[in-house]
């Protein structure tokens, strides 16, 4: 393979250093040729005459948007639809019902983080209509699925894939019921593609605006990250889920064996889910006290000690309110 | 014990590309070069899966698929066209006449393996 090779060591070494930067992620070096691959692609993309001079330039101009779109390239993986289908099943059969349980017809908020070329949001999308369509007809899931700027990500929104793309992992009567043949392409139906926001957004700086979510879908993503990168995402996330709130992780992955606030909610071992914070307990137990107070055993004297009646109001309100903002 | 498969191609190219393929995952393989000659050997010995080009001199794979079908067992093997053909309406047709999976040509290894495994032929 170094034969073919045309990048010189010294340029591997500097880019690899910008991956784990810019992006948190450890490149092996047995990954060289597909990254050559890839970036002679983006260079020919960019206008550049060969990757070297891009490589060059992106160094000697520090210019952040072709930097990320070099490091966005380098990190693209080689994915297909319903990839590590046993971890990706937890969503229809473990998570979903749960919430739908709680939700009923309002909107089920799912993100998809790293989705790349988009095989796993449209594969994620593809199981929650089938769960609507056989047992919960009224389930409402909203997926986002961001990643870094890429080709991988324009090809996830505009949700066109090659012949070879829909056979892998796809099975036959799916691609004929989710997929429009055009072209020599098939192009995912827009019922699935409505269901979907694609957003490009840099994994280690989630913006604020990014919202919060009842269900994280982060597969093949933190067991890429350095170990040190590994912990801080692990937390950062948990911002983004809503109290009780599961995150779906690869089935061959574990979350790093440090304080975080994700427990084992008792299903699969790839699901976990986001443990309540101090705010939130302190808040349930003074709902938890005005209630107690409001079933006094005897009702008719308590209702006429009316100090009683209001303290226990203004605590049951206040309760509520720390709940809601929580 | 090892499964059987019968690749059923005119295409001497195809038989051999997709017969390396399809021994990796273990299966032990048997060949014909249309659908008059697999039905010959299906009579003798039904095979656990087939791979089935559609367009073939003396029989074609449709028919051969569709007359397989009504044979005594030839409601056992799984059978995964493999096909020039991506017309949605042709492929629709393989699966109504009773096919269990479908790949377009040009395949690789891993659309040969993804099929033979959504078709419950492997793990």
């Amino acid at each position: 393979m170094s034969a073919v090779l045309s990048m010189p060591d010294g340029y591997y070494k500097a880019l690899k250093r910008l991956a784990s930067e810019v992006a948190g992620v450890a490149l092996e070096d047995d990954y060289k040729f597909t990254i050559e691959t890839r970036l002679s692609v983006l260079a020919r993309m960019e206008g550049y005459p060969s990757l070297i001079e891009m490589v060059q330039s992106m160094f000697k101009s520090g210019d952040s948007r072709l930097a990320i779109k070099i490091v966005a390239s380098m990190l693209v993986r080689d994915t297909h639809f319903f990839r590590d289908k046993q971890s990706l099943l937890g969503l229809p059969d473990f998570i979903l019902p749960k919430l739908h349980a709680i939700y009923g017809p309002r909107p089920i908020k799912v993100l998809i983080v790293g989705c790349n070329s988009g095989q796993e949001a449209y594969s994620a999308a593809i199981l929650a209509d089938k769960l609507k369509q056989d047992e919960l007809p009224d389930l409402n899931v909203e997926f986002t699925a961001i990643d870094y700027p890429s080709q991988a990500l324009e090809q996830a929104k505009a949700g066109r894939f090659t012949h070879f793309d829909v056979q892998r992992g796809l099975a036959v009567r799916d691609m004929l019921s989710y997929f429009t043949k055009l072209g020599e392409d098939w192009v995912m139906n827009e019922s699935i593609r409505n269901m979907i926001t694609f957003r490009e957004t840099h994994l280690l700086r989630l913006p604020n605006d990014l919202g919060q979510y009842h269900v994280i879908i982060c597969r093949d993503v933190l067991s890429r990250f350095q170990a040190k990168v590994r912990i801080a995402f692990t937390r950062k996330i948990a911002a983004h889920v809503k109290s009780q709130g599961y995150l779906l992780i690869g089935s061959d992955e574990d979350l790093p064996k440090t304080v975080h606030p994700w427990i084992a909610p008792g299903g699969p071992d790839f699901v976990y889910q986001r443990a309540k914070t101090e705010e939130e307990l302190r808040a349930e137990e003074a709902a938890a006290r005005a209630a107690r107070k409001l079933l006094h055993p005897d009702p008719k004297r308590f209702f006429e000690d009316k100090e009683a009646v209001m303290e226990v109001m203004a605590e049951g309100a206040s309760g509520e309110m720390e709940c809601r903002s929580a | 014990m090892s499964r059987s498969c019968l690749i059923v191609d005119d295409s001497r190219m195809v038989r051999r590309v997709a017969g390396r393929i399809i021994r990796e995952l273990d299966f032990d393989l048997a060949e014909a070069e249309n659908g008059q000659e697999a039905m010959d050997q299906c009579r003798m010995k039904m095979p656990d899966a087939i791979l089935l080009d559609w367009k073939m001199p003396v029989m074609d794979g449709l028919s051969f698929l569709k007359r397989l079908r009504k044979e005594p067992g030839g409601d056992q093997p799984v059978i995964v066209f493999c096909t020039a053909e991506r017309d949605v309406y042709k492929i629709a047709e393989a699966l109504d006449a009773g096919a269990n999976e479908y790949v377009m040509k040009p395949f690789d290894s891993d659309v040969i393996q993804s099929k033979f495994f959504e078709a419950g032929l492997l793990g």
